[in-house]
């Protein structure tokens, strides 16, 4: 190792570190016995334990065993409920966010139509408005619809675009040479053809950002599911982590609650992990260069 | 294949710029015709809209006995070759030279295909006679072993070689090439040169070529088209635009050195005529004069009233002005100047202000009493940079001007 990368890599060890240790802190927090566990958190006991003195793997168990309303009807029901509702609800958002937003991203790069500026001037004055300013508005027009208690309000609007993923799209591919657009409908492509066979598999390190940063908003959204799901067979994973904390309030079961949280972490994990190359493919390679 | 018919036609920009005025051009089936002239010409435009990728303001154009002013881009049976390739790279080069193909196909649907026996068999067939397409494209193009890589992993000469390829496969009735060269060094320029003529000559097809390298445009057309502002100044194969340059701007633009253009005036002298060469810009300053015949005096003179001097501009050849070895005295001599009359041919006294080698030829730039001139010499001429030089300007072979804006040609 060179002596001039040391001191950048100590800075970046130190960050690391600092950044990891909450999660690190919610994992042995998770093994603990509910008594230690308690300890932890109101202090008294040994607040920054770096590993339990008898890890208690069980406790993983019984968090997915406790979690959400059917628990009757046998080990981790609804876990799997919760867990299946998620699944569901993320996967369409993200696929109609990439498949909405590219979409328009490239109409308002390439096609060239009266009130474009305009247009696309006003999509981006939605991304000022708070969405909590929109929340009864929306609740009551989707009650109008009769979508309460379907997944319908959470999963149709992403296929109406998102501002701000129409912005990235739309940036990335007016940087497309314009050869290529011409090459295409030489070639005997539509609008459409070009935007399926040509844009979107160029936007590629776009859709990874998209996908990514949608799935984990999505996975872990939790107004939208506890506004507009109000069965609890409909929970998701979000909402059901909640039901836990109402019901084990009291901090002698914080350890279960660490448990879930981590369990419920994991596949925004694996997600990013497996996206991560397309970030740096994204930003290395000149994928757009003719 | 097919010929092309261009019948006045315009593109006028929103903004009112008139890139392409009024263009004529016939182009025959089978012929290599190109577009030749300075960025902004219109060239481009032209092609564009024969293209289909640029609307025409007016005007009608034919591809075959079909007018296409209304026919989208992919249903001209067009295919065109960019300056920057446009291969797709996300794509193999096999899967880039069959892209033209997919829309084609007749039997596209697998799910057809998985419904009747006869469908898939005739889709099979056709996916064959597809790949036998781009394997004889990949072959001709001599591009075989690049098929399996992305276009990211070839080099120019190679990405140009597919972009020729995706042209190719498609069978098109016309060739558009929109610059295909220019993003090649200039070694590899000439080999496509080359080879883009053999193409050309193997498949038969009617090409339409741009280009702002008049070398290029030379080497390659049976027929160019010179360009300027929107508007074609000369038509014709290459040896009659060199021989005869319809104006100072098409005799300016066509050859290697630039043709010299000396700014003048032509006046009568008794019963005959004078070129009056203009120092610089200066209108009084005259650096030298020459006689001119009777019949070549009265052909300038009769394009102005009462035989006033008109501004004229003399066009010379850079192998038409010659540097003397000492002693020489100019009349007669070595490069066929004594077929000419004695008095077309004038010798000047100059300054040689630098010189070009080549190895086989040079190029010599001259001061002749404030006028600049190039000779081209196939001879060494062991003279120093800086020195005095005798020149001999053969005459006979002048092209005179018109000394106004468009410079027509005066016979």
């Amino acid at each position: 190792m060179r002596f001039r990368t040391l001191p950048p890599l100590l800075l970046l060890a130190v960050a690391s570190a600092i950044t990891l240790f909450p999660l690190w802190w919610m994992f042995v927090v998770s093994l603990e016995t509910p008594a230690n566990a308690g300890a932890a958190i109101v202090g008294g006991g040994d607040v920054l334990k770096l590993w339990p003195e008898v890890p208690q793997w069980g406790n993983y168990a019984e968090a997915i065993e406790e979690m959400g309303s059917r628990k009757a009807d046998g080990w981790g029901e609804g876990f799997k409920d919760a867990l299946a509702n998620s699944t569901v609800i993320t996967v369409l958002v993200t696929v109609g966010t990439i498949l909405s937003s590219s979409l328009v991203g490239f109409a308002f790069a390439r096609v060239r139509f009266r009130g474009r500026r305009g247009l696309f001037l006003l999509m981006l004055a939605t991304m000022m408005l708070p969405p909590q300013v929109t929340m009864i508005p929306l609740f009551l027009l989707f009650r109008s619809l009769g979508w309460i208690d379907t997944i319908l309000p959470l999963v149709v609007p992403a296929f109406f675009g998102s501002a701000f993923f129409v912005f990235m799209y739309r940036q990335f591919i007016a940087q497309v040479p314009e050869a290529l657009v011409e090459a295409a409908r030489i070639d005997g492509l539509g609008w459409l053809g070009i935007w399926w066979r040509i844009m979107l598999p160029l936007c590629r390190p776009v859709t990874a950002i998209v996908a990514v940063f949608t799935f984990i908003w999505t996975w872990n959204d939790f107004l939208g599911p506890l506004i507009y799901l109000q069965r609890e067979e409909s929970m998701t994973l979000a909402v059901a982590l909640n039901g836990f904390r109402n019901q084990y309030g009291n901090l002698e079961r914080v350890h279960l609650l660490m448990a879930a949280s981590l369990v419920t972490m994991i596949p925004c994990v694996l997600l990013f992990l497996g996206a991560q190359k397309q970030f740096i493919e994204g930003i290395g390679s000149g994928a757009v260069k003719g | 294949m097919a010929n092309v018919s261009l019948k006045q036609v315009s593109k006028v920009y929103p903004g009112g710029v008139r890139a392409v005025d009024a263009v004529d051009l016939e182009i025959a089936d089978g012929e290599f015709v190109v577009l030749v002239g300075p960025s902004g010409c219109g060239k481009s435009t032209t092609l564009r809209m024969i293209a289909g990728l640029e609307e025409i303001t007016s005007g009608t154009i034919r591809i075959g006995d079909r007018v296409v002013n209304d026919v989208a881009a992919r249903d001209r049976d067009i295919a065109m070759v960019f300056q920057s390739y446009a291969l797709y790279p996300h794509l193999t080069v096999r899967q880039n030279l069959e892209f033209p193909l997919l829309r084609r196909r007749r039997h596209a649907s697998r799910l057809r295909a998985l419904l009747s026996p006869a469908y898939a068999k005739a889709r099979r067939e056709e996916i064959a006679a597809h790949r036998e397409r781009v394997d004889a494209a990949a072959k001709v193009l001599e591009i075989e072993s690049l098929l399996s890589r992305k276009p990211k992993a070839l080099s120019g000469g190679q990405r140009q070689r597919v972009a020729l390829g995706r042209a190719l496969v498609r069978d098109p009735a016309v060739f558009l090439l929109d610059e295909p060269l220019s993003n090649l060094d200039a070694r590899l320029r000439l080999e496509m040169r080359a080879e883009l003529r053999m193409l050309h000559r193997r498949t038969g097809g009617t090409m339409v070529h741009v280009t702002h390298d008049q070398e290029e445009a030379m080497t390659l057309g049976d027929r160019l088209v010179v360009m300027k502002d929107g508007v074609i100044r000369q038509t014709g194969t290459p040896i009659e635009i060199y021989e005869r340059p319809a104006d100072s701007f098409v005799a300016g633009f066509i050859g290697t050195p630039a043709m010299n253009l000396v700014e003048g005036l032509v006046q009568a002298t008794g019963g005959n005529g004078e070129f009056v060469a203009r120092r610089g810009r200066d209108e009084q300053s005259v650096a030298w004069r020459f006689p001119m015949s009777a019949t070549r005096a009265d052909a300038v003179l009769a394009g102005s009233t009462g035989r006033a001097p008109r501004p004229t501009t003399l066009g010379l050849r850079p192998d038409a002005v010659r540097v003397l070895a000492s002693g020489e005295t100019g009349d007669g001599g070595a490069t066929g100047a004594s077929e000419s009359p004695a008095s077309e041919a004038l010798v000047l006294d100059a300054t040689l202000e630098a010189v070009e080698r080549y190895g086989d030829r040079m190029d010599l730039v001259l001061d002749a009493n404030g006028v600049r001139l190039v000779s081209r010499s196939n001879v060494p001429v062991e003279v120093a940079e800086g020195s005095m030089v005798r020149v001999s300007l053969d005459l006979s072979k002048a092209h005179l001007f018109a000394g106004d804006g468009l410079g027509a040609r005066i016979d």
